[in-house]
């Protein structure tokens, strides 16, 4: 591969200065939020129009030269991490909001768009895009995309998919698609919108996409549920979903976690829980405390220590902010410099969760690990937060070996080793050891196929997901 | 240096590379999103400087405009999960830069050494001496008393900044020829004396007569040092000059003890800060009360004005200090709309950026000013002239003082 002559092409695609060369401009690119450093690229491209992306791709199409993608830099797989020789392709620069329809329920955003930026603006309609990953300050439309990003509200309106009405994209040979468009359904064939979502980059790049917008519900309520053994907090809320309640979120915490949002903003919790519910019930303000009192009874009769409704709006905030923050509050847990904080993200059937959780806990004694749980268990998604010190190569296996059990314990419960993270660099092995353990290796052979169609010539995000 | 590799050690080990800082950063999108431009990336930046320097003494990365192009609003900090401040590990990043040690290749910014060089020779950043005095002509003060007003001549230097701006355009030889030629010659910084923007040195100097006359309405007894009154040495500590800064600070402090000063009472955010918390870290004398002009004018009785302003937070006022003084005020006199980023999360307007990289300040500025205009208030009300210069785009941004005055003879805002 000759470098020179691709850096003048991106030159000319994009002008000089949006393609940075120089080690103290790369350097930044080459990690994103996982523990993954990648290698350093030939050079970093800053396209601000489909047309300057259209002809980046094309030049690194005809050189052979490998593009990796990026938004905010926020995934937790390496996904967005480059590997050597390759171009780093940031979609920063593609950040406006470009159309929105109240009546027609969509609103357009290109691709670098960060989510709470977006939903500030729906704001002023009173709608919003409902995915909410902890995320969403920094993580950009495209890459909550390519990842299928999940959330707090996701028990209640569903995963990043449910949400995508259609998408710009850039093929991998720099040809321009549109797939799906602003109508809410459509049934034509192959829907190639939705497989390029939880695609990581690797199918195409995401220059705009038209979402799906709900309205801000108008009143929401809470109920905190503490508990003291973990399968009673993992039956809330199958029984909860029984009684045909949907929560507008529903979050589990453990007591290390709970521990660190004391420490870290301020929320208690009673000395004896070891456990805790947040059960958020939207309504409107004529039968938002019925509802609430509802869902209290039958959370009741899933034997809590204890359970308290709150509506007050500042005590819902701090707590939503304390959840939101979870992650922040266990780094300052950290007890060693070079200790992280490794996420594991698991998904089972919510029926399915109490049972997980006690296989969970033994596998947790069983290795050792400082592990604190939390997550989005309305729809059965539990989050490990490992504490190890990535430094250390015998941790690392050992943390790699712990992950690999638990996700196939959440397999072995009907359920997914990636919930929301996705597979990136991380999660290879654990995407093969699922569908050897689903006995449908097919699925990995087809998505191979896939990937052939799209880029014959391997080049976008190569490595990422499978080999 | 030691004690500073050391903090900046502390400062980047804590961080997980998560990208929220880079989300509210203003000087990445103002740069066109180049990550070394950005909080996450001047963290990257110190890291891999902090690996070089333990590997082989030195460090060959080239990180001046990376981390002089910081702008230390501190906007990373409100939103760090692991309470990491990118921008103190720029303002550490900034003290290696200016002692030239540590790093291959000098990399001050091409006026940094004039400004130091003018500032400890004539007590003033452009060498203006007496011009800082002028606005105070014709007024009477308190010559008895022990309390000094002290403008720290930060709203008359906007104009001269103004105009610099403009001849100059970022033109970064330019800068670096004519700060050469004037460290070298000092006597040349006269030239700058005639270099102001007429519109502005009026406006700045109307906002400080409006602070003389809101005070003495409420009956505050103080004097002005006029001709003697000195810089506080802000931009050489904001450069990293931690050590002229020290020197500097010693001998603003025993200039006030001289002057038989007890209180201060400051006007600009900037000031505030730094005589509160950076000059007693370095000045063991520094006893002096320092306030804020507006804490003083309890006694005034402010009408509505029946009209609706937004307020941009100064960085300094709200973050450093978290002083809400101006936005209690302001409720009296009419309706107030805050921007979407308000209280911990205001954004900046640019303005430290505004003589360095004055491109990536402008970038800043004009995001900010579009926030601004969004909530559709007919006015917004700055209480810092760094504020005021940056976000003054289309005559709706007007002085705290001004509004106050305003009020106090209960007319229209001007």
């Amino acid at each position: 591969m000759i470098y020179m002559p691709i850096i003048d092409e991106l030159r000319k695609a994009v002008g000089d200065n949006h393609v940075l060369t120089t080690r103290e401009d790369m350097l930044p690119y080459m990690r994103d939020a996982s523990y993954f450093i990648g290698e350093e690229p030939i050079a970093v491209v800053l396209p601000g129009s489909t047309e300057e992306l259209s002809r980046v791709v094309k030049a690194c199409y005809a050189n052979e030269v490998s593009m990796y993608v990026r938004g905010g830099g926020t995934s937790l797989t390496g996904s967005s991490v480059p590997m050597r020789g390759g171009v780093v392709i940031s979609m920063n620069r593609f950040d406006k909001i470009l159309e929105t329809s109240i009546p027609d329920r969509y609103v357009v955003a290109e691709a670098g768009v960060r989510l709470d930026t977006l939903n500030a603006y729906l704001s002023k309609f009173n709608y919003f895009y409902p995915p909410d990953p902890a995320s969403s300050l920094a993580a950009t439309v495209g890459g909550s995309l390519s990842t299928n990003a999940g959330g707090l509200r996701g028990v209640m309106y569903g995963a990043t998919k449910e949400w995508v009405l259609g998408m710009e994209v850039v093929l991998p040979t720099g040809e321009v698609a549109q797939f799906g468009g602003r109508v809410l359904k459509r049934s034509i064939g192959y829907d190639l919108t939705a497989l390029m979502i939880g695609s990581e980059g690797t199918l195409g790049i995401i220059t705009k996409a038209t979402l799906k917008i709900a309205p801000i519900p108008r009143r929401i309520g809470r109920i905190l549920v503490y508990y003291e053994s973990i399968d009673a907090a993992g039956r809330a809320v199958a029984k909860l979903k029984e009684a045909g309640i949907i929560p507008y979120i529903a979050e589990f915490m453990d007591r290390i976690s709970m521990e660190a949002a004391k420490k870290g903003k301020g929320v208690d919790y009673p000395q004896e829980a070891n456990y805790m519910l947040i059960i958020d019930i939207a309504s409107t303000e004529e039968s938002l405390q019925k509802d609430l009192e509802s869902a209290a009874e039958v959370l009741k009769s899933t034997s809590p220590m204890s359970l308290r409704i709150t509506t007050d709006p500042a005590e819902m905030e701090r707590i939503y902010l304390a959840r939101k923050g979870l992650y922040s509050s266990l780094l300052m847990e950290r007890t060693a410099p070079g200790e992280k904080v490794i996420i594991g993200d698991i998904v089972v059937p919510s029926t399915e969760v109490p049972a997980t959780l006690l296989d969970i806990d033994n596998a947790i004694r069983n290795y050792g690990f400082k592990v604190s749980l939390f997550g989005h268990i309305g729809d059965g998604n539990i989050h490990l937060n490992i504490f190890a010190d990535t430094s250390k190569e015998n941790e690392m296996r050992r943390v790699s070996s712990f992950l690999l059990e638990t996700g196939m314990i959440a397999v072995r419960h009907g359920g997914s080793v990636s919930a929301e993270h996705g597979i990136g660099l991380e999660k290879k092995q654990l995407l093969v050891e699922e569908f050897k353990a689903r006995g449908t290796l097919v699925n990995l052979e087809l998505m191979r196929q896939i990937k052939k169609v799209f880029d014959p010539k391997n080049l976008l995000n190569r490595g990422k997901l499978f080999d | 240096m030691i004690s500073v590799l050391t903090a900046l050690e502390k400062e980047v080990t804590a961080c997980i590379n998560c990208g929220f800082c880079e989300a509210v950063c203003p000087t990445l999108p103002a740069s066109d999103y180049r990550a070394s431009m950005g909080a996450r990336g001047r963290i990257n930046l110190a890291k891999e400087f902090l690996e070089e320097v333990s590997r082989s003494g030195r460090s060959k990365l080239s990180v001046g405009d990376a981390f002089n192009s910081c702008l230390s609003c501190y906007a990373c900090l409100q939103v760090c999960p692991a309470g990491v401040n990118a921008g103190r590990a720029s303002d550490y990043m900034k003290q290696v830069i200016a002692s030239g040690q540590l790093l291959e290749k000098r990399q001050e910014h091409p006026i940094a050494r004039m400004i130091v060089e003018l500032t400890l020779r004539y007590r003033d950043p452009l060498g203006l001496g007496d011009k800082c005095a002028d606005w105070a002509n014709g007024i009477e003060f308190d010559n008895d008393s022990t309390t000094i007003l002290y403008t720290g001549h930060m709203y008359q230097l906007m104009a001269y900044n103004k105009k610099l701006r403009e001849l100059l355009n970022g033109n970064m030889e330019l800068m670096r020829i004519g700060s050469s030629l004037i460290t070298r010659a000092p006597a040349l910084a006269k030239i700058m004396r005639g270099l102001y923007d007429k519109e502005v040195k009026d406006k700045m100097e109307k906002y400080l007569r409006n602070v003389v006359t809101l005070l003495k309405a409420a009956g505050i007894k103080f004097r002005y040092l006029g001709v003697d009154e000195p810089y506080p040495g802000t931009l050489l500590l904001d450069m990293g000059y931690v050590n002229e800064f020290a020197n500097y600070a010693r001998q603003v402090t025993d200039l006030f003890h001289e002057k038989g000063v007890k209180r201060i009472i400051v006007i600009d955010p900037h000031t505030y800060d730094i005589l509160i918390n950076e000059y007693p870290k370095y000045v063991p004398s520094f006893d002096f009360e320092v306030v804020h002009y507006l804490d003083l004018l309890g006694s005034l009785q402010f009408k509505s004005l029946g009209d609706s302003v937004t307020y941009h937070e100064p960085c300094h006022l709200k973050r450093r200090m978290n002083y809400d003084k101006p936005l209690e005020l302001l409720s009296k006199v009419g309706q107030v709309k805050m921007p979407r980023h308000n209280g911990k999360n205001t954004m900046c307007c640019g303005g430290p950026d505004e003589a360095f990289y004055p491109r990536v300040s402008n970038n800043v500025a004009v995001l900010r000013f579009k926030e601004l205009k969004e909530t559709s208030a007919s006015k917004i009300v700055t209480a810092c002239p760094i504020c005021f210069v940056n976000l003054d785009m289309d005559g709706s941004v007007v002085d705290i003082s001004q509004v106050l005055v305003d009020s106090l003879m209960n007319q229209a805002p001007r």
